[in-house]
This record gives C-alpha cells, sequence and structure tokens, in this order.
C-alpha cells in the first residue's frame, strides 16, 4: 500500500493479485450477475481506487473493506445505468444471503471453499424438490452449460417450448429456493454430493 | 413438493416473449423490457453455483496488463488528468469542444455584468451567493463519492502498515492452506518471513506458529492450530507489529470465523475431542479480533466529538470531557464521572434534537469507558445500555457504545456476548464507512 500511494503501478498490481478475484466472485458477480459486466466493474474499481489510494486510511479499514466498497458502488452505478448500457444485470445477492454466503466481508476469504460447498448443497437440496424435467432443464443449461440448441434436443423439444420450460424451471426452483431458505435459513440443507 | 408441469400453452403471447428475453440474455443479449429479471438472477445464482463467478486467470491477467498500462500513462503526478479521463470515460466518451471552456467562463462574465447593471449590486451579491452554494467549479460533487480525506502518514508508520499487509496476507493464505493446499501453505510462509524481515521478534513469531498449519487431521485440531496461528500474531510480534492494521485484524477474524465453522462442524460430526477447546477458543479469537477491527474507532470518536463540543458550545460539558480526558488515578476517575453526570442533568433544552442525542450518546460512551476503567463492567453495561436505548442511525458514538458493551461483557467473562456485541459494532463501523465513500 505504501509502495502504491508512492505511484508505483507495480504495488497496486500486487494489490490486484491479492484482491481481484475475491472482489469478482464475491462482490461483484452476485451485484451484477454477469460476467462481462463485473469484469468491467473490477477494473474500474480498481482505476478509480488507484486514482484515490491517497483517501485510504490503512489504520481506520482494511484495504479490502476499502475495495469492497468501490466495488460495490461501481455495480450500483452500472445498475443505475442500465437503461442507458441496455445490459442484462441480476442482482441475486438477496438469494445468497440466506446462506450467510454475504459477500462483502474479509473475514469469509477463507472460507470459499466451504461456502461454495454450501451453495452447491442448497442448488442440488433445491433441485431435487422440484418437478424432474424442470430440474433436467436447469441442470442442462446452468450446471452442465449446454447451448439451448442442445438442451432442446436432449429435452425432446422445440427450441422455443424448451425456452418456456426453462424460464417456469427457474420460477419454481426460485419458489422452492425461497421457502427453504424460509424453513431452514442458514442453508442446513447439506452441502454438494 | 413437486410442482405440477403445465403444458405450453403457444397462446401465451406474455410468456413466450419473456422466454425469448430471458434465452437472448442469457446468451449474453441486451436486457429488453419483457426480460424476467427474477428468472435472470435465478439463472445468476445457478451459474455461480455451477463455478461461473470465477475470474479466469488469463481475463484476470489481461484486466491486470491493460490497468497497469493505464496507471503507468497517468502516474501517480498526473492523477487529476487521471481522473479527467475517468470522468470522459464514464460519460461515454464525450467531451466539450475545447472552445467551450473558454466561451463558458466569457458568456457567464457577460451575464453578471448585465445583472449587475440590471440589478444593482444588492441582487448581485444573492446570486454569487447562491452560484457558490452549488460550487460552480464542481457540478458533481454534492453527488460524486469521495472517500474520507486522510492520512500522508510518515514513512516508518507507511513501513510497518505494508509488512503489516503483506504478514496479514501471509496469515490468511497460511490458514487457507492448513485446510486445502500446501502449496498455498508454503507460499505463505515465505511470504510472512519476508513481511517481517526486518522484525526479528516478528519473523520468529510467525515462523513459530506456520509449521503448525501444515494440515491437521481432525477438523477440530485444525479449528485450533487456525486459531492459534491467528490469535497471538498481533501480540508476540515487537512492539512494530502492534502497528498490525486493520487487515491483519481481519486475519484474525477471518481466521475465528473459519475455526468457528470448524469446530461447529466437528461437533456436528459428533465427536472430536477437540470441539469443544476448539469453540471456546473460537469464541475467544473471533471477540478479540473484531474488538482489534475497531481500533480506529477510538480515534474517529474522538474527532466527533471536538466537532459536536464546538457546536453546542457547552462550557460546562467540554471542561467535563476535558476533566476526564485528564484523569488518571480512580478517585480522579470517579470525580470526573460526577461532573459528567452533572453536565447530563443540566443538559440545556435548547439544544437541536440530533445534537441532544448525540451529546447524550457521547457521555454515555464516556461514563460506560470510566466504569471499565474503574473495574465496575456492570456498571458499564448499564450505561451502554441507556445509550443504545437512545437509538438513531449510524453514528461512531453509536459503534462506540456498542463495542464498549463488548468490552464489558468480556470483563464479566461472557466472551459469546462480548464478540455479539463486538461484530454489532463492526456492522455499523462498516456502514459508516459505506456512507463516507458515497460522499453521504
Amino acid at each position: 500500500v505504501a509502495r502504491a500511494l508512492g505511484g508505483d503501478p507495480q504495488a497496486f498490481g500486487e494489490l490486484y493479485d491479492a484482491y481481484a478475484v475475491h472482489l469478482y466472485r464475491r462482490v461483484l458477480y452476485p451485484l451484477l450477475g454477469n460476467a462481462p459486466a463485473a469484469e468491467d466493474a473490477l477494473a474500474e474499481t480498481f482505476r478509480v481506487a488507484f486514482q484515490r489510494l491517497d483517501n485510504y486510511k490503512p489504520g481506520e479499514v482494511s484495504i479490502y473493506h476499502y475495495l469492497a466498497a468501490i466495488a460495490r458502488n461501481k455495480a450500483l452505478d452500472m445498475h443505475r445505468a442500465r437503461k442507458v448500457t441496455g445490459r442484462a444485470l441480476a442482482n441475486f445477492q438477496a438469494l445468497l444471503e440466506p446462506l450467510a454466503l454475504t459477500p462483502d466481508s474479509p473475514e469469509q476469504l477463507l472460507e470459499a471453499e466451504s461456502s461454495r460447498r454450501r451453495l452447491g448443497g442448497a442448488v442440488h437440496a433445491t433441485l431435487a424438490q422440484i418437478n424432474a424435467r424442470y430440474r433436467e432443464a436447469i441442470a442442462l443449461r446452468f450446471l452442465e452449460d449446454q447451448p439451448r440448441q442442445v438442451c432442446a434436443e436432449r429435452l425432446g423439444v422445440k427450441l422455443a417450448t424448451f425456452d418456456v420450460l426453462l424460464l417456469r424451471a427457474l420460477r419454481a426452483f426460485r419458489k422452492r429456493w425461497e421457502e427453504l431458505r424460509v424453513e431452514s435459513p442458514l442453508g442446513a440443507d447439506a452441502e454438494a454430493p | 413438493m413437486k410442482d405440477e408441469l403445465p403444458p405450453i400453452d403457444p397462446e401465451d403471447e406474455e410468456e413466450l416473449q419473456s422466454a425469448a428475453a430471458l434465452a437472448r440474455a442469457l446468451d449474453g443479449g441486451p436486457a429488453e423490457p419483457a426480460l424476467p429479471e427474477a428468472a435472470l438472477e435465478t439463472a445468476a445464482l445457478l451459474r455461480m453455483s455451477a463455478g461461473a463467478g470465477q475470474l479466469g486467470e488469463a481475463r484476470a491477467a489481461q484486466i491486470r496488463r491493460e490497468l497497469i498500462e493505464g496507471l503507468g500513462r497517468a502516474s501517480r503526478e498526473s492523477v487529476p488528468e487521471a481522473r479527467t479521463a475517468a470522468r470522459k470515460e464514464r460519460r461515454g466518451g464525450f467531451a466539450l469542444p475545447r472552445w467551450l471552456l473558454v466561451g463558458f467562463p466569457l458568456a457567464g462574465a457577460a451575464a453578471l455584468s448585465l445583472l449587475l447593471l440590471v440589478g444593482g449590486p444588492e441582487r448581485t451579491a444573492r446570486l454569487q451567493t447562491s452560484a457558490f452554494e452549488s460550487d460552480p467549479r464542481d457540478p458533481g460533487a454534492a453527488t460524486r463519492a469521495e472517500p474520507m480525506q486522510v492520512v500522508p502518514d510518515k514513512p516508518d508508520e507507511a513501513m510497518q502498515t505494508e509488512r503489516g499487509m503483506l504478514a496479514s496476507r501471509a496469515l490468511k493464505d497460511s490458514a487457507r492452506g492448513a485446510g486445502h493446499d500446501e502449496r498455498v501453505g508454503a507460499r505463505a510462509e515465505d511470504s510472512a518471513l519476508r513481511a517481517a524481515d526486518d522484525d526479528e521478534s516478528g519473523r520468529t513469531a510467525l515462523a513459530a506458529r506456520l509449521p503448525k498449519l501444515g494440515g491437521a487431521p481432525g477438523e477440530g485440531a485444525q479449528a485450533e492450530s487456525v486459531a492459534e496461528a491467528v490469535r497471538p500474531a498481533p501480540q508476540a510480534a515487537s512492539p512494530r507489529a502492534e502497528a498490525f492494521t486493520a487487515d491483519a485484524v481481519s486475519a484474525a477474524r477471518a481466521g475465528a470465523r473459519a475455526s468457528s465453522a470448524a469446530a461447529a462442524n466437528a461437533r456436528g460430526v459428533g465427536g472430536s475431542p477437540d470441539a469443544a477447546p476448539a469453540a471456546s477458543l473460537a469464541t475467544r479469537v473471533r471477540g478479540d479480533g473484531a474488538r482489534r477491527a475497531l481500533l480506529g474507532l477510538g480515534a474517529e470518536v474522538g474527532e466527533r466529538r471536538a466537532e459536536l463540543l464546538a457546536r453546542v458550545n457547552d462550557t460546562e460539558l467540554a471542561g467535563a470531557h476535558a476533566e476526564l480526558d485528564a484523569a488518571r488515578r480512580p478517585e480522579q476517575l470517579q470525580h470526573s464521572q460526577q461532573t459528567l453526570r452533572h453536565a447530563l442533568d443540566t443538559l440545556g433544552d435548547g439544544l437541536d434534537a440530533t445534537d441532544a442525542r448525540l451529546v447524550r450518546q457521547d457521555v454515555y460512551c464516556r461514563l460506560a469507558e470510566t466504569a471499565l476503567r474503574l473495574g465496575e463492567p456492570r456498571a458499564a453495561l448499564e450505561w451502554t445500555r441507556r445509550g443504545l436505548d437512545l437509538d438513531g442511525p449510524p453514528t461512531p458514538f453509536l459503534a462506540q457504545l456498542m463495542a464498549l458493551e463488548g468490552d464489558a461483557w468480556a470483563a464479566l467473562g461472557d466472551d459469546a456476548s462480548a464478540a455479539a456485541s463486538y461484530m454489532k459494532a463492526l456492522r455499523v463501523h462498516e456502514r459508516l464507512l459505506d456512507e463516507s465513500l458515497d460522499g453521504r
């Protein structure tokens, strides 16, 4: 930080190495739900942080918190500008919160692996409780990351029908997700197999 | 509970449009009016569970390269230019023609002269006042987020801070390495030793702890080793390591959280004999780490108190605070307690409601603080309760009351309540930071 404060871009690069991945995964992606937008926000976060680094008080707050606050502001700016940019952004932080995966706290840096497993476990537990056809549509499209055409063929439906099926599947999943979180707010529904 | 699966109705135009808009958005298309946002959020959650949300190494490196190149061009000496460039970029590359930079002030001066002629000096003065209230040099100042004002540190402090940062990162890595990856642990050891390079006692302290992270067999033991690794670092190193920053404190909190989770896991799988001591240790460490994260709070409270006292202009109150600042011996502390209580009882009625609440909360902070210094934690708890009952939006005083409440619980030996109070204080403190960064 001291070297970066002195204007050394390489030192700032080291800060980037230490925190970029965490900021992306824990702050920006959950707030934007859109990889290219989150990448842009990440670059903008560090650009702004560099310009304002002399405003950072090392004794008062961690550098992670400082960067995370800037990142959140960048994400909010992107949401505000959505009408102009037309970007499809999705803030799904509220869906993560009941799992205690809220992304803005450095003490969770250590828990990356366990939080990933917890999220995976909660998703699988929810999928197990929705219609099998919906489950299959979601698994193909999101867990296996198959193109729509392949998903439609595997399910034996037309492309437009698959789109509707997926929309309904997502709605059913969300409904059940929220019900389960009310029943078991800390996501006790197990870890991923 | 299984959902019913209704047939797809080709006549339901709205659903078809929503489904098509969603399909396009999921393939990177734009946000169309028919886009069902809730479904898009759910899709993002599912994608994250499947591994999206990870910044790929190649992409991370590319962003880094572009960033460093950009920063190299706009070096620290030319930060104003960099800011201008960033603002320009945010406006989508739109820039005013240069002639307007000259034209606008000239036009403004002409208009002002005209008003002076037409409206006379009195009206002109009014216009100038209102113009400067809105800061003509920077129309966006009211809305733009500016972080806190700070700190050209002394070089030695800066070095300590940097070392603290490196050490804290090393500790985080070490703790992570304990659970998952030996290579990370090795890197952490290297970093920790580099961090403590010119600080012999710090190096010894860190080196002594790192071998413990080599991979403890049970969850409970792992918890204990993580907590052990993180907990003593701030105290064990030399006084220079006292300058460990909030980031190092975060490492302590991280370790505590990890140990807490691991201890809970150990209890859940039933039966590790290490679970109970690990849980107890985790609670203590968590409280300790959280308290350390609030180190800067005292200074912030002091600054806000000075502003507040200047604003309310109550000499008795200011005198009471000054007396307490100077008090050292128990009888002096007791006397200044009495003075503060009297000042509180005779607080002027003419105070603005917000200021009155802040003054009271601050005085309750000081009374609680004094009670703790006098070894009366129950009295301290009562003072903090009174202050917290006044409620109000987040302020440093509110955070300080919570932190002192934690101190009182800790003095009474209730580590769990202490940790809970410290965490509440941290949340308020973090929210204040957010507000500060938002320019609120």
